[in-house]
């Protein structure tokens, strides 16, 4: 059973494996190690093996070779294999005995035993059929499955041999005499080669054909060993053939052997051999022709053939094994693929030169000839946009302010031309005010220009960092912004802006807060806006609220949430101008009272979005705080409305109109198209909506940024349950105190 | 050709040099990527391979940052209008300039002077500028083609210039052949066409970018045939499975229910681990939080009806009344259970096969015993979540920090299982779930039979959602 192959592998495999022993065991132990993997669930990771099979060249398969040969188990594994070969060939020998033994009792039996002076009468066409009948059937069966498993292209599958028997034998056998994993691998592997390759098929049949070999051996020997030493008398005979059927077919089983040398009975010798009922009618001639015809007839019929199929078999066997390849597609393999062949290592780069690492300090070009700027009278302060998407109202329409526009700085004569207006004009801008874009990456070229303004300058200039929206909306969530908002300021330092001049405002949402302090940067120092804090108030507000719900034991209403949100926009009415226009509630005065609710509808949708835009990133991912975020929007959106022209909720027009719209604007923003489904759900909805327009009320006036900080500070990630009311007022309490040191840290 | 095709991957800076390489070179390590500027400070090559061969060597370089005073500078060397760019380059690679302020705009001009063509990559978000421009003219002097490749292209990126406003200012720079490739998420044919753009400015190196094509395309295939067949054999290991318990004891029920659940989870984690390494990305991409994949799109338990819901798979079908979410109990007695009407036919094959099992359950059906096994439903959700895996994963480029995340797709629902699950049910000893017994050989190659079957009508499915978007 050894000796699978030695001849070498023509085709690939130039690593240490092919020496060391033969490839096809090396690919059985592969194969024995997925089995070992799969069996295990869990996959071997062996730094050493890995790195060896990375080290040669070759292909995917020779690698998987290297790896598994390299493996600890390996040497485990080859013992398994080792044995269920020896088992295998122990079988195989068991059998062979058996049939050669099978073959000598088939001899005996044809011929007979019987004693007598005059010989045995032995029926010749009975003995030879007795003796090459089954194995003829059996050769004929074989070769038939063999011939039609090829043309289906199914290796081995239904050939039911004596092989394959020999072989399930010795595999049950293996398993019994050892046990584990290392074992059931390794039969696994043997199994599973011998069952899916060309392989399979010629072990199966060497085996068969070895066996049947040995019988005829022994049918062989029997037969001489008796007909040296018995005297036998062959004849036939017939019920209804005539006399010239059997010389024909004498004739014809003797064709083949008379070939070689075989003698074989003639006409006449035929037609005296008919049984008559009388022994000792035939004369030694024809006794030793017919004797010489039977053993003629088993070489040539018996065992000329399977000692042919037999070294066919083997030798296809062995191509068989040289070809067997692994099948790098199944999933055991290709997910080594990675591991086995080195990532790219890197080129060689042929740029050693050294040069800074960090060419931070700007060079001023050369236009500008002295070091200091000369003092100048003050002008008009100016606003120059640095590569900016222009804003809506440019530049900002602040109060007591008027600037002087710089434009919009977008190429290199633009930037000439901004720089030349202001280095050689008479005047000197009271104020520069440089507006970047917080969308865009800072880079050198940006610096060296803000540099090059701040050295034509005698007095401080100013930066102000918009659009922290629209890099919101490209999805980049609260750390990134606050990076992208700390380069800027660490660019604008190093050319030259100190740090107190640098504020993050988006001109495209801009409040009356946020226009003010742009207003402060001209040096207009009219006062801000006094904050006026009615936190406490709204969440006591939503608290009474929610305990009224949770007392009437049903879902909210939304009218009755359009109340709270109004209760608490009328505690900021205040400051109500500018977080309606911050809010996108800008024009909703009409709307109501022309009972116009289509473009409310449309109206509180731009609010749901722009609530939901404040929110961070984190929390835009929850469904409940999306949902929360748009219900508030647009329940704010009706509350403003409301602020203006005081009707009674109950009385307005339209009511069901209005909470359709506010449920198909909160529903598919939730992943979840499902509503909530019990009452304390439904409150808690509520509750969140409320609280998260509480909070954007209160923090009105401030940086977006700061508001969506303060948000996202506030706000845990895991809330706790809200099922009653003292839920409620627990919740609330917490997040009231959280709120208060997100404030404090947020804006110092 | 005496040397590789060498390819320079320039740009400003933050428009994804460096996840260009990442997603060309398939190696989520190289280089570091940041949504910050000036990340890459030299410049770093790796070599493209196709069957094991260098094809080319693609080279990172420093983000372009001050175009706009490298030009000045240029021009000032210019000096004579009748000197050429690339001398006027070669000019300023030898000045201090190129030491100092420049250094950085040097390494990569260096590198474009040795390499065959460049790739000018630029972030389709942002709106194009004076400095892009200015960026271009520098390019254009250094004499070489130059392909540029709009990245983050991916609709849903509304805003900046576009393509289509970025396509009309390069055409105004003389530049057509222009490649659009996402690093992010990688359309079907984007790197395809990137190589196919370089070739027709690349005559010389057609071999070499043939010779890259195929190879990726073969890589393609080969990953969507083993992907499959990793899927086939979860399906098959999924839907063979079955214990049994006496009937009627619900201590023992629910155990051998949580051990069948815990088992299948487990099964499902080791696939989705599979297909990870399979497409070589890292374990933490996906376990960013404590969820199998992340985002609340993968926290949904394999036995949990939102997880059906998700994928749009219906539940019912086997499950027999009072079966817990995703088991079918099957309790019949005498083993006619077996033969649900389309699987009679199957069910006497698989008799032939494995007798010996067989004859087990049919006893233990006598005696009065429940099968327990994970029902249709589940194997569906099984394999809609590895189709739905396999596609992002197919779709994803190396240079993504996000989470993978996955979409539902309703393509997937199939109106019956394929032949080789059913065959399945009925052959427990196909599962290696739990403990397993080797096969012998003839099933052996009966399971493999299968699994090869299914993983194609798998494979087809990955190929069609894969198309179909």
């Amino acid at each position: 059973m050894r000796g699978m192959d030695d001849g070498r592998d023509q085709r690939t495999t130039p690593g240490h494996v092919a020496q060391q022993g033969d490839l096809f065991e090396a690919r059985m132990l592969a194969e024995a190690i997925r089995a070992l993997e799969r069996d295990g669930a869990e996959a071997i990771h062996d730094e050493s093996a890995e790195l060896a099979a990375r080290a040669i060249t070759g292909d995917l398969e020779s690698r998987i070779i290297e790896r598994a040969a390299r493996l600890p188990v390996a040497a485990q594994l080859r013992a398994a294999l080792r044995q269920i070969n020896t088992v295998t060939g122990w079988v195989i020998v068991g059998a062979g005995i058996l049939a050669l033994f099978a073959g000598a009792g088939t001899a005996f039996a044809a011929l007979g035993r019987g004693v007598g002076g005059e010989g045995v009468v032995v029926n010749f066409y009975v003995a030879i059929g007795a003796v090459l009948g089954v194995q003829t059937l059996m050769l004929a069966a074989w070769f038939v499955l063999v011939v039609a498993s090829s043309m289906r292209q199914r290796p081995t599958e239904g050939l039911l041999s004596l092989g394959r028997a020999a072989v399930a034998a010795a595999q049950w056998l293996t398993s019994r005499i050892q046990r584990g994993r290392i074992t059931r691998a390794a039969v696994h592997a043997w199994s599973y080669i011998h069952a899916t390759g060309l392989i399979g098929r010629w072990t199966f049949s060497s085996i068969t054909h070895g066996l049947w070999l040995s019988f005829n051996i022994g049918c062989l020997g029997a037969i001489m060993l008796l007909l040296s030493t018995r005297h036998y008398q062959f004849v036939w005979e017939t019920t209804i053939l005539e006399d010239r059927h059997y010389v024909r077919l004498t004739h014809g089983l003797s064709y083949l052997p008379s070939f070689v040398g075989f003698d074989s009975p003639d006409d006449e010798q035929i037609a005296r051999s008919r049984w008559t009922g009388r022994t000792g009618t035939l004369d030694d001639e024809s006794r030793r022709a017919w004797s010489s015809l039977l053993v003629g007839s088993i070489v040539l019929y018996g065992f000329a053939p399977r000692i042919l199929l037999f070294g066919w078999s083997l030798s296809r066997r062995r191509t068989a094994a040289n070809r067997f390849a692994l099948d790098t597609r199944l999933p055991g393999y290709a997910r080594l693929e990675s591991r086995l062949f080195d990532t790219p290592t890197r080129c060689e780069t042929s740029d050693d030169v050294g040069g800074p690492s960090n060419p931070a300090a700007f060079a001023i070009s050369a236009g500008h000839p002295s070091g200091t700027p000369r003092i100048r009278p003050a002008g008009p302060p100016a606003m120059v946009g640095i590569e900016i998407a222009r804003p809506a109202v440019w530049p900002p329409r602040t109060p007591h302010v008027v600037w002087d526009d710089l434009g919009v700085v977008e190429s290199r004569d633009d930037r000439r031309s901004v720089l030349a207006a202001i280095g050689e004009s008479a005047t000197e801008p009271a104020v520069v005010l440089m507006v970047c874009d917080l969308a865009t990456t800072p880079d050198r070229g940006i610096g060296r220009f803000i540099a090059e303004i701040v050295a034509r300058l005698a007095r401080p200039a100013a930066v102000i960092l918009t659009g922290g929206q629209s890099l919101r909306s490209r999805g980049m969530d609260t750390a990134g912004v606050a990076s992208r908002v700390a380069d800027w300021i660490r660019l604008c330092i190093e050319a030259g802006v100190a740090q107190d001049r640098i504020i993050e405002l988006d001109l495209d949402h801009i409040t009356a807060a946020g226009l003010q302090r742009i207003a402060s940067l001209a040096g207009e120092n009219s006062r801000t806006p006094e904050q006026v804090r009615h936190i406490e108030e709204a969440f006591e507000l939503i608290r009474t609220h929610a305990k009224r719900w949770f007392d009437q034991g049903a879902a909210p209403t939304t009218d009755a949430q359009a109340e709270l949100h109004r209760a608490i926009a009328t505690l900021y009415q205040s400051s109500s101008e500018s977080w309606r226009e911050s809010l996108g509630f800008r024009h909703v005065q009409n709307l109501i009272e022309g009972n116009n609710i289509g473009r409310l509808t449309e109206q509180m949708r731009s609010g749901a979005t722009r609530m939901t835009e404040l929110l961070p990133m984190r929390l835009r991912k929850s469904p409940k705080w999306l949902a929360a975020g748009a219900l508030s929007g647009a329940l704010g959106c009706v509350a403003a409305s409301l602020l203006i022209s005081p009707v009674a909720i109950a009385a307005l027009p339209a009511w069901a109109g209005i909470a359709a719209a506010v449920a198909a604007i909160w529903q598919p923003i939730g992943h979840e198209k499902k509503a909530p489904n019990t009452a304390g759900d439904n409150v808690a909805a509520a509750v969140r909506a409320a609280v998260l327009f509480a909070m954007v009320l209160e923090l009105q006036g401030h940086a977006e940024a700061d508001i969506t900080r303060i948000l996202d500070a506030t706000i845990p990630d895991h809330e706790q349950a809200i099922r009653d009311a003292t839920e409620v007022k627990n919740w609330l309490d917490s997040l009231r105190h959280r709120f208060n040191i997100a404030v404090a840290e947020t804006l110092q | 050709m005496s040397h590789p095709l060498r390819i320079a991957v320039v740009g400003h800076t933050n428009t994804g040099k460096t996840s260009l390489m990442r997603t060309l070179l398939r190696d989520t390590e190289f280089g570091e990527v940041s949504d910050r500027p000036a990340v890459t400070r030299e410049v770093e090559g790796a070599p493209l391979l196709a069957q094991g061969r260098v094809a080319a060597e693609l080279y990172d370089t420093p983000g372009l940052e001050d175009s706009i005073a490298l030009l000045d500078h240029l021009e000032k060397l210019r000096g004579d209008r009748r000197t050429e760019g690339v001398d006027v380059i070669d000019q300023f690679l030898k000045s201090p300039a190129a030491e100092g302020h420049f250094s950085q705009e040097a390494k990569a001009l260096r590198q474009v002077l040795q390499s065959d063509v460049a790739l000018y990559v630029i972030d389709a978000r942002d709106r194009v500028l004076g400095k892009h421009r200015d960026e271009l003219t520098v390019l254009a002097m250094c004499a070489r083609p130059v392909v540029p490749v709009l990245n983050f292209t991916a609709p849903g990126n509304v805003m900046g210039a576009g393509v289509a406003g970025w396509r009309e200012q390069l055409a105004r720079c003389g530049l057509h052949a222009v490649a659009e490739f996402d690093t992010v998420v990688l359309a079907d044919q984007g790197e395809q066409r990137l190589f196919e753009t370089m070739r027709t400015l690349l005559p010389g190196h057609r071999q070499a970018i043939d010779a890259l094509i195929e190879d990726r395309q073969q890589q393609r295939d080969r990953l969507i045939t083993a992907a499959s067949n990793a899927i086939a054999d979860l399906l098959l290991d999924a839907s063979a499975y079955c214990v049994s318990v006496p009937h009627g004891d619900t201590a023992q029920m629910r155990e051998a229910t949580d051990n069948l659940k815990s088992l299948v989870r487990g099964r499902e984690q080791q696939c989705v681990e599979q297909l990870l390494e399979l497409f070589r990305f890292h374990r933490d991409e996906y376990t960013a939080d404590d969820l199998p994949l992340t985002d609340g799109q993968w926290g949904l338990d394999l036995f949990s009806p939102a997880a059906l819901k998700q994928f749009g798979i219906r539940a019912g079908g086997g499950a027999a009344a009072g079966a817990v979410a995703g088991l079918a109990v099957d309790a019949m007695v005498g083993g006619l259970a077996l033969g649900t009407a389309t699987a009679a036919g199957a069910a006497i094959g698989a008799l032939l096969g494995t007798g010996r099992t067989h004859g087990r359950r049919l006893l233990d059906r006598l005696k009065g015993r429940t099968e327990l096994r994970c029902d249709d439903a589940t194997i569906r959700l099984l394999e809609a979540r590895q189709v739905a895996l396999t596609r992002a994963l197919l779709r994803r480029g190396h240079a993504a920090q996000q989470p993978v995340e996955v979409k539902q797709d309703s393509s997937l629902r199939r109106s019956r299982l394929p032949e080789a699950i059913q065959q399945a049910r009925l052959t427990p000893s196909w599962s290696r779930l739990g403990e397993s017994v080797a096969l012998s050989g003839l099933a052996e190659a009966a399971r493999e039979r299968a699994q090869s079957s299914l993983a194609e009508t798998i494979q087809q499915s990955i190929k069609q959602s894969g198309t179909g978007q």
